[in-house]
């Protein structure tokens, strides 16, 4: 059976338990409780937080932390991002349609996915980003709560679904859900993508096996002490 | 004179269609209220053309304010999806349309899907 992953759930402590409770309805084996990043001291309340919610529903679901960035003028992206990157599980930059924070984000392994990267024009992205985007692996997020909230971003989204299939560009589909109403099954989000004749393999890969090998990706950096560096414990491991 | 019954289509000459169990989360709604806002998200995001290709039929035996089967053509599986979830309001009534199931034949999507809710 498929497994589904979900991730971009808002994080808010209070409605936290509630959107955990629906995802396990809806039948998800992981969601992402994304944090927007506002300063380091917030960090380490929500991943607190965190912890105690893993050991509340430790065998039924998968929660995995994660940090939007949101790019503004006063302080560098890059240095934010450097200091998150060994904190938490996903690193999302919402770069505002700004093509110049799509590309930099594009260019940058620690990033893991672009999110609200269409403009006003077009859909923000070129070759040139999807060409770096393959290469650091950084994934070009399609949320469901932006066509709830402007019905017109869906001609962005046909755009984008012909751009990512004849680039075979790496991408995820989301929810973004701030409550519980905002949540929709894995299966029926992979519809966002193949109404556009998307391959409809590839939409449900978008939401199961693409966010989860994201995730298992992520784990293994974590555990290395360098980058690079890998740590054995068994000894079946070493051969 | 005994009126005779016209002949229906060959099995070839049939469409394809598809059964669509649904689960209505969190509000009890009627029935007509739901034909209505399905028919107008459809008509919004697939116009005339897309509604009318789309073959779109509610079943109202198995409607009871919480589940339903829904029948369209094969083709617009995915697009009668997407206009399910779509759906956050009926009336004011803040509701979440899912799709548990389809199926080929009515009596499949009752007994794998639509029994089970």
């Amino acid at each position: 059976m498929r497994k589904f992953y979900d991730l971009h759930l808002e994080y808010k402590k209070e409605y936290a338990k509630e959107l955990i409770e629906r995802a396990l309805d809806l039948g998800f084996s992981g969601i992402c409780l994304v944090y927007r990043f506002q300063n380091l001291y917030g960090i380490k309340g929500y991943l607190r937080d965190i912890e105690k919610l893993r050991e509340v529903f430790k065998d039924n679901i998968d929660i995995i932390t994660g940090v939007v960035i949101e790019w503004n003028k006063e302080k560098s992206l890059l240095e934010k991002i450097i200091k998150l990157r060994r904190k938490v599980e996903l690193i999302f930059v919402d770069s505002k349609g700004d093509y110049k924070i799509n590309r930099f984000a594009c260019s940058r392994r620690e990033v893991d996915v672009l999110c609200n990267f269409w403009d006003e024009k077009g859909i923000g992205i070129d070759h040139i980003c999807i060409r770096d985007a393959k290469e650091n692996n950084v994934f070009f997020e399609l949320c469901f709560r932006r066509y709830i909230e402007d019905q017109n971003i869906l001609i962005k989204f046909r755009n984008c679904a012909l751009v990512f299939k004849k680039s075979n560009a790496p991408v995820i589909i989301t929810s973004g859900a701030r409550d519980i109403f905002e949540m929709k099954k894995g299966r029926d989000l992979a519809s966002l993508l193949s109404i556009f004749d998307y391959d409809l393999e590839k939409s449900i890969k978008a939401i199961s096996t693409t966010p989860k090998s994201i995730i298992d990706e992520n784990r293994k950096k974590l555990k290395q002490p360098v980058i690079g560096v890998e740590v054995y414990e068994d000894e079946k491991e070493k051969t | 004179m005994k009126r005779k019954k016209p002949k229906t289509l060959r099995l070839s000459l049939r469409e394809k269609k598809r059964y669509i169990v649904i689960k209505i989360d969190f509000e009890e709604i009627d029935f007509e209220e739901f034909c209505s806002e399905l028919k107008r998200k459809v008509l919004e995001l697939f116009g005339l053309v897309g509604y009318a290709k789309m073959n779109l039929k509610i079943i109202k035996d198995t409607f009871d304010g919480k589940r339903v089967i829904v029948r369209c053509s094969h083709k617009y599986v995915e697009h009668l999806r997407f206009a399910l979830i779509s759906i956050d309001k009926i009336k004011k009534k803040k509701v979440s349309l899912s799709c548990v199931g389809v199926s080929g034949t009515l009596k499949g999507a009752k007994n794998k899907f639509y029994n089970k809710i």
